[in-house]
């Protein structure tokens, strides 16, 4: 059955490359791994790093170099530092860890999330560190959701992923319940892309402990939707899903923890898409922080005045120099302003809004709580006829951009 | 730039574009009914109504050359047409754009107050009742081109109106099928309930209209019409003059669902068309004039941005939890 939700945009195209396997990526691109300003530097600049190599600490957080190549220091772009490394190509690899080979049932949750830790995971929807999700769960959390929506119809890598490592996925989520104590894992999808599940239900076949809930074909597909959707239970301001007792993660960070396990490799690679407009493009494997640009060259999607997106053209944001933790999709499109009309009152707002506002009223003046609730997903700027810049008016751009 | 990068391809002008569809089968059933009079009546106030308004943004809202037309300027006018007889002068749609633009762009704090096809509808009965009262029978066509019709010739085929059987004491009883296919007499837009019935399944499908308000506003005179009939006629004959005669559909199905003058909450919809067919009813009964119905309109027009905000629910994220897991 399919599961309908209030709010979201339909999407007007398909991705044209859901049946493109990945591809990996070579050539002479840079990495770069953001770091804070107290972050102990192992290697010196111009040293050669193979990849798996420390290259520092950040916090509680080891940072390895996700290429082979030289170390070139600290890149700093927009007030963010990172530590970049320059790709030779030669694929030298690292191994640091041993394979995990005891069963899930010997581990407890605290050496999972240290191993999580020590193995650098990150959460591909939220883009945070996977064990401190893991440590603040623990024991709170009863259902685990594993997202596997993209974040806008044109990307199709989450749903490859679920297609091509449906077996790490569901090992990967196996792992994370037993780790945060959860007591059911729910797989989420798309309706148009809900072949997927045949793939994961091949390896998810204890109905005790996985459900799957397919979800109307809307974007972007938010914690406030699926919540809504899945548990008629809503989010309040300020509150976050582990508060409910849900942890939300993405398909890949579970798949990445499976593997990381499995291998004794830490996170290193991501899957994402690069498209265009249109959706044409390639579902790619890519080291972790590779350059946004050498993605965007590399799929021939460069031209004159576009704007490089990362993560859906209505909720995503605008690409900085390297791919984030969190970056699902890279979207080349052709910045174009829409000419601006006054309110028709179309209503047209109300019905795309999660969480049930009546923007329109910013754009009259009536509403001074707009910018309390609203969650920023920019549905009803897209939808809006008379191309009404309501984020604005909600006062929720700065918040958007920073 | 920030989110949302790209934005749909759709206009403010696709909803005027919607309307004018919806309106077409209504326009043809009139010209069938009354001739091709019925058409260069709705082309000059149409036309004359998205000229003047063309006009009026450019010259007094001081909007650049840049600026679009707004189609729905031309919906009103052809709206504002629907309320008159077919045998009005010529000169009659052109003089309805004046309160048509002005009702458009008349806003308070940033909204409209007036219904402007509704404003106009009022201002012609109240002003030229002497022309926006004299009906003539079905198939009687009039010259397209002459500015006005003869008295004379008009008198010869004059006839009361179901509405106006109402106000005299009486009610239409030659059953339901003349005023459902406008064989019974009215105005140009106004007789045929079936052909307004096509517009509005039109614009439902368009999701340009809401069944809330229609819905609630005839059902709630159909059921004080059984209730409370008129002392001297079945009750079922009274109800089906109080529902098919006059502006009651007119009303129900295009000037409920004129978004700005009406809330835009679901409960506050509702809400506009129960009290819009409670005081209809009311007029119908004690008064009977066809100007009644209009000011009613208007009257809820003004206290709407009220009803829409008395009704506004709580966000989602407002709202207590309900479930833990």
């Amino acid at each position: 059955m399919v599961l309908k939700f209030s709010g979201g945009v339909r999407p007007q195209l398909q991705s044209k490359i859901l049946f493109k396997p990945f591809e990996t990526t070579g050539g002479n691109f840079r990495v770069g791994v953001p770091v804070g300003e107290s972050a102990k530097i192992s290697v010196s600049v111009g040293e050669h790093v193979a990849r798996g190599a420390f290259l520092a600490f950040d916090g509680e957080t080891p940072i390895y170099s996700s290429v082979s190549g030289v170390f070139e220091g600290v890149f700093e772009k927009d007030g963010k530092r990172y530590l970049t490394v320059k790709n030779d190509d030669t694929n030298d690899e690292l191994k640091l860890f041993p394979p995990e080979t005891r069963a899930i049932t010997d581990m407890d949750g605290s050496y999972i999330s240290e191993r999580s830790r020590e193995l650098s995971v990150t959460d591909s929807r939220s883009g945070r560190a996977l064990f401190r999700l893991i440590d603040e769960s623990r024991d709170l959390c009863e259902t685990l959701i594993i997202d596997c929506t993209d974040p806008d119809p044109r990307s199709a890598s989450v749903y490859r992923l679920c297609i091509e490592k449906a077996k790490s996925i569901v090992g990967g989520a196996k792992l994370l319940l037993h780790a945060v104590g959860a007591s059911r894992c729910i797989f989420v999808i798309g309706k148009k892309r809900r072949d997927a599940f045949d793939s994961l239900l091949e390896f998810a076949n204890d109905k005790n402990l996985f459900g799957f809930a397919v979800l109307e074909e809307k974007y972007p597909y938010t914690d406030e939707i699926i919540l809504h959707t899945l548990f008629r239970t809503d989010l309040k301001i300020g509150q976050s899903p582990i508060d409910l007792g849900i942890l939300p993660v993405g398909a890949e960070t579970v798949s990445a923890l499976y593997d990381s396990f499995l291998n004794g490799v830490p996170h290193l690679d991501r899957y994402l898409t690069v498209c265009d407009l249109d959706g044409n493009g390639f579902n790619l494997r890519v080291p972790k922080g590779v350059s946004v640009e050498s993605l965007v060259s590399g799929a021939n999607l460069e031209s004159e005045n576009r704007i490089i997106v990362e993560n859906g053209l209505v909720s995503g944001a605008v690409a900085g120099e390297f791919i984030s933790d969190g970056t699902k999709c890279i979207i080349s499109a052709e910045n174009v302003k829409k000419v601006t009309a006054e309110c028709i009152f179309c209503g047209k707002c109300i019905s795309v809004c999660p969480v049930g506002l009546f923007p329109f009223r910013a754009s009259v003046g009536e509403d001074k709580n707009l910018k309390k609730h609203c969650i920023a997903c920019g549905c009803c700027e897209y939808i809006c006829p008379s191309g009404i810049e309501l984020l604005s008016l909600i006062g929720k751009n700065s918040e958007v951009e920073s | 730039m920030t989110r949302p990068f790209i934005k749909t391809r759709d206009t403010f002008n696709d909803r005027a574009k919607d309307w004018l569809i919806a309106l077409i089968p209504v326009i043809i059933w009139s010209v069938y009914i009354f001739g091709a009079r019925v058409l260069t009546l709705v082309a000059v106030g149409g036309i004359s109504s998205l000229a003047l308004d063309v006009l009026v943004l450019r010259f007094v809202f001081k909007r650049g050359r840049g600026a679009r037309v707004d189609l729905m300027a031309f919906v009103y006018g052809v709206l504002a047409c629907f309320a008159m007889p077919v045998c009005v002068p010529l000169w009659m749609p052109a003089f309805s754009a004046f309160f048509v633009v002005l009702a458009k762009n008349l806003k308070l704090f940033g909204r409209r107050i007036f219904n402007p096809f509704i404003l106009s509808a009022f201002v012609l009965n109240v002003a030229f009742e002497k022309f926006m009262t004299v009906f003539t029978r079905p198939f009687a066509y009039f010259s397209a081109t002459d500015i006005t019709i003869d008295e004379r010739l008009i008198s010869g085929y004059r006839v009361i109106s179901p509405l106006q059987y109402i106000s005299d004491g009486s009610v239409y009883e030659d059953g339901t099928v003349p005023q459902l296919f406008g064989f019974a007499s009215g105005a140009l837009g106004e007789i045929a309930v079936a052909a307004m019935l096509i517009s509005l399944i039109y614009l439902l499908f368009r999701k340009e209209a809401d069944i809330l308000p229609t819905g609630a506003s005839l059902f709630v005179i159909l059921v004080l019409s059984l209730t409370f009939p008129s002392s001297d006629a079945e009750s079922n004959f009274f109800a089906y003059s109080i529902l098919f005669s006059g502006a009651v559909f007119f009303i129900s199905v295009f000037a409920l669902n004129e978004r700005h003058t009406t809330p835009m909450t679901r409960n506050g919809r509702a809400l506009f068309g129960i009290l819009c067919g409670c005081l209809i009813f009311a007029s119908r009964k004690f008064f009977g004039g066809y100007e009644w119905g209009y000011l009613i309109v208007l009257v809820l027009n003004v206290i709407s941005p009220i009803i829409e905000k008395l009704t506004l629910p709580k966000p989602y994220n407002a709202l207590k939890s309900r479930k833990k897991s």
